[in-house]
């Protein structure tokens, strides 16, 4: 297919990435030299130039592009590209829009065929499922909210832990997909047993988190109160949510403009202004009692660093927002508790958006060192009726679960794949296009 | 910096290039001649040596990129190793038997220069000679750009690897995938060839002759079956074909792709080729005037032979029909001045590059300017865009290397040899911007067999810098390269 981006930042470099094996991308940056870095590394065309620029797009060949990712870090280019695109017949655009005034009329602009994707909203919600399940290191919302993927640390006094997986007995809605140890993921047999430091990623209906939470032997205190360092659109967008949830937020920004606006804005929220990665500014705003301290500022190092301090300080928890993908092993490994990817987040979003050849790439994991995608089985499917035992099932990847209508079935050998049935594969990036070679159409 | 890898990849060209030797083992079975064991051993050795190197260094992991290191020891090591081991079938038939002039004669072909120091060209069989063309036509787009159209491990990284072996100061990519571009300009480097063998075979002249000089015309190579070039046909139609696509062959092949698909407006635009059409079209005139007074009789017949060689020159391909040594000064200035100006970017042409020389009068115009009015703001424009300053100082740098590199080269071959200074110079110049024939003894009348072995390195590594233009081989020789 032939995909056009709008802007190289960390979204589109990172989209361009995932999605250059199998396209043909054509890319539109006007930073020289982020254009001149894409070209040099990837497998992309590269255009110099503004987005929202006609000649620019009839460069890039838009009457015969299949899709239009608009996700620039300017709302207004991204809005003009895609109603460019949209003029001249592009089958599927996905506009990523920072400001929510814009999603206040999802009308308008569903009317048009365009997919709006909000990093503000995304999240909002990464946020609230972090929340409301401390427990769970990250979670993905797959297939439409019927099925998540948790990522759960194993600790010395799990009560699961140097258990053969096998010896857990047969698990009725869920299952673990993979092991992510020293930051290598590998696809566990029955015979793979936990131990210390790994994390495992569970795949099942939402209500399973309970059942896992009794297995690791966790018990949660709820969340009552959270400080919030960024007065920005994620930060004020998150402290709203939160506190319509009933928890006490209170925010700081170093910016005096920016915290005035934010206290005008937000009733319930207490806003102090001052720098955060200073203990005394910390302090004022209580983040030694705070149940949860998020750093949502657009600076990596500076969220990291006040989230260290304000866990010191005696906050309980701490998430920090992240842009840098060489980030994800070291914000986690130094003693954040949580980080948050705006442009993993987007990106998945994004993808899941993309049904390409009756495939979605519904959720990238890690940075993309493993991917979850979801098939139906069709008429065409080469596997349809046929017991998965006898299928040469590429390694590397596993069925996590099959939807049959509303029923969860958690395939194994005697599984047989039926007409309709709707599959998830969590898959390692080489075992990919095995995977659609089996499944494709 | 992973060298395993890079000698890997070497491998896999080197096996590539075994196989192509195995096309011109064909005419020895046609002509019954007798040097198709020849040709065939050297593509064993070739394709062997190939295969056993692409195994030691098999990756224990699949690599799927090149790192930027790597990039120029892949470039270069390729090119040398194509033209060492493309110097087989001369050795091995006897046609050559000293290794140096067997190397120089292949890194001839491969660079698209030219230059030969067979006396006798005609006594040689058909597979050898058609080796001879076709290596030029292998090298005339680029080994490298043949690798990544065939070879899909080359994808990523690939950008930066056709960047180093294409010509000017930057690479264009036509579609979003590399591997895409790379076919397609192969696409338009194959039909403009068969359309020349087509023109010249309507010309008259015979099959055979017609593909050994399309090779060597569209890679503004210059190799010829006849030791008196093209101009033993003494066809007049020929000529003007043989011109029209030497031209074809220096002009950049994204702008031709572009004209394939009905985009005129890309090349008529294109500074590069306006300057570059202009300036051959001045010094055509100027030399048929001059020659016209002095050496031919009409001015048709000037204008004939001025025209050929002049473009021959220009072009970098290195025909001849006259013996242009005997002109008049001023018109064997302006040749030495073309050998340096060359052909343009992303062609198969050689030299400088007009696109460098536009830029830089441009830049000189700029400077002027500036004493004019201090503190204007005047970009350095071409084709409209303006040229950054990245661009700006990598031309300046690159044309101040190459005459610091032609230098010293003629400073070495003068130490070296006693030879007038024009013959010394007009080689260095001819070898480095891939023309051909020089001026005194290395012009057209004479050939490179008499100079010493020494020299005929020099002027082979020179042939294989201008080729990848300089730094792609000289940054190997920098300790920064190599320090961890």
């Amino acid at each position: 297919m032939h995909i056009i981006i709008i802007g190289a930042g960390q979204v589109g470099a990172f989209l361009a990435r995932n999605l250059s094996h199998e396209h043909d991308i054509v890319v539109i940056e006007k930073n020289r030299d982020t254009a001149a870095r894409l070209k040099d590394s990837h497998d992309v065309l590269v255009i110099e130039g503004d987005g929202d620029n006609p000649v620019m797009l009839k460069e890039a060949r838009i009457e015969k592009a299949d899709v239009m990712l608009a996700v620039s870090g300017d709302d207004k280019t991204n809005i003009l590209a895609s109603t460019f695109s949209a003029s001249v017949g592009v089958p599927k655009i996905i506009v990523r829009i920072r400001d929510n005034d814009y999603l206040q009329y999802p009308e308008q602009l569903k009317k048009s065929e365009v997919f709006v994707v909000n990093p503000g909203t995304i999240i909002s919600e990464k946020i609230t499922s972090l929340i409301s399940s401390p427990f769970a290191w990250k979670t993905e919302t797959l297939a439409r909210g019927k099925i998540k993927l948790f990522k759960l640390k194993v600790e010395e006094d799990t009560p699961i832990i140097r258990r053969r997986l096998a010896d857990l007995g047969p698990a009725k809605a869920w299952i673990f997909v993979a092991i992510s140890r020293n930051g290598k993921i590998t696809i566990p047999t029955g015979e793979t047993m936990l131990q210390h430091d790994d994390y495992v990623f569970a795949l099942g209906i939402p209500d399973i988190l309970d059942k896992l939470k009794e297995m690791f032997g966790v018990v949660e205190e709820e969340i009552k109160s959270a400080v919030i360092m960024g007065c920005g659109r994620l930060g004020t967008g998150a402290a709203k949510t939160l506190s319509d949830d009933g928890i006490k937020v209170k925010l700081i920004d170093s910016d005096p403009v920016k915290a005035q606006k934010a206290a005008e804005d937000l009733h319930k929220v207490l806003v102090f202004k001052g720098d955060a990665t200073d203990s005394e500014t910390l302090k004022e705003a209580g983040v030694e009692s705070a149940d949860y301290f998020l750093a949502l500022t657009g600076d990596d190092e500076k969220n990291v660093l006040s989230a260290l301090l304000a866990k010191s300080l005696g906050a309980k928890r701490t998430s920090v927002l992240y842009t840098k993908p060489d980030y994800i092993d070291l914000i986690e490994a130094i003693g954040v508790d949580r980080a948050i990817s705006v442009r993993l987040a987007l990106a998945n979003e994004i993808l899941s958006l993309l049904h390409i050849g009756g495939v979605a790439h519904i959720a990238l994991v890690e940075e993309g060192k493993a991917e979850v995608l979801e098939f139906n089985i069709t008429e065409k499917t080469k596997i349809s009726g046929i017991p998965l035992k006898d299928v040469d099932f590429p390694e590397g990847a596993i069925i996590g679960i099959a939807l049959r209508g509303n029923e969860i079935i958690i395939p194994r050998g005697d599984y047989v794949p039926t007409l309709n049935d709707r599959v998830i594969i969590f898959a390692l990036p080489e075992a990919v296009k095995k995977v659609e070679k089996i499944l494709g159409q | 910096m992973n060298i395993k890898f890079s000698l890997h990849i070497i491998g896999n060209i080197l096996k590539f290039l075994g196989l192509l030797m195995l096309v011109p083992a064909v005419f020895p079975l046609i002509y019954h001649e007798d040097d198709f064991w020849s040709l065939l051993i050297s593509a064993l050795i070739t394709s062997g040596f190939g295969f056993i190197l692409e195994r030691i260094t098999k990756p224990s992991e699949p690599i799927h990129e090149i790192e930027r290191k790597d990039g120029f020891i892949v470039a270069t090591l390729s090119w040398l190793g194509a033209s060492a081991f493309g110097a087989l079938p001369f050795i091995i038939y006897g046609a050559l038997t000293n290794p140096a002039d067997a190397f120089f004669e292949s890194v001839s072909g491969f660079t698209t220069t030219g230059a030969s120091v067979m006396t006798d060209v005609e006594i040689l069989p058909h597979g050898i000679l058609f080796w001879r063309s076709f290596t030029q036509w292998l090298g005339g787009i680029g080994i490298i750009v043949l690798g990544i159209a065939i070879l899909p491990r080359l994808a990523v990284g690939g950008m930066q690897l056709m960047g180093l072996e294409a010509s000017g100061p930057t690479a264009e990519k036509i579609t979003p995938r590399i591997a895409e571009t790379a076919k397609k300009l192969w696409g338009v480097y194959s039909v403009i060839s068969v359309v020349l063998v087509l023109c010249l075979l309507f010309a008259g002249m015979p099959l055979y002759d017609s593909i050994l000089h399309t090779f060597s015309t569209i890679s503004t190579g210059g190799y010829s079956l006849k030791n008196a070039s093209i101009g033993a046909y003494h066809n007049p139609v020929i000529e003007v074909i043989v011109t029209i696509f030497m031209f074809i062959g220096a002009t950049n092949f994204v702008l031709l792709y572009w004209l394939s698909r009905g985009n005129v407006k890309r090349l008529l635009r294109s500074s590069e080729f306006k300057f570059y059409f202009f300036l051959n079209l001045i010094a055509v005139l100027l030399v048929t005037l001059q020659t016209r007074s002095t050496i031919y009789p009409s001015f048709l017949e000037a204008l004939r032979y001025s025209s050929f060689n002049v473009m021959s020159i220009s072009t970098t391909t290195g025909y001849a029909t006259a013996n242009f040594d005997l002109w008049p000064p001023f018109s064997k200035w302006l040749l030495l001045i073309l050998m340096f100006f060359g052909a343009c970017a992303g062609s198969t042409g050689g030299a400088i590059k007009n696109i460098r020389i536009v830029v830089l009068f441009k830049r000189c115009y700029q400077e002027i300017h500036r004493l004019i009015h201090p503190r204007a703001v005047v970009p350095v424009r071409v084709d409209r865009k303006p040229v950054s300053q990245e661009v700006l100082s990598s031309i300046t740098g690159f044309f101040l290397l190459y005459l610091l590199v032609f230098l010293v080269a003629s400073l070495l071959v003068m130490a070296q040899e006693n030879l007038p200074i024009i013959t010394a110079i007009s080689a260095c110049a001819t070898t480095m911007g891939n023309v051909g024939p020089g001026l005194g003894e290395v012009g057209p009348a004479g050939n490179f067999s008499n100079l010493s072995d020494f020299t005929k390195v020099i002027l082979s590594i020179l042939m294989l810098l201008g080729r990848l233009e300089l730094f792609t081989v000289l940054v190997l020789f920098t300790p920064v390269f190599w320090r961890k």
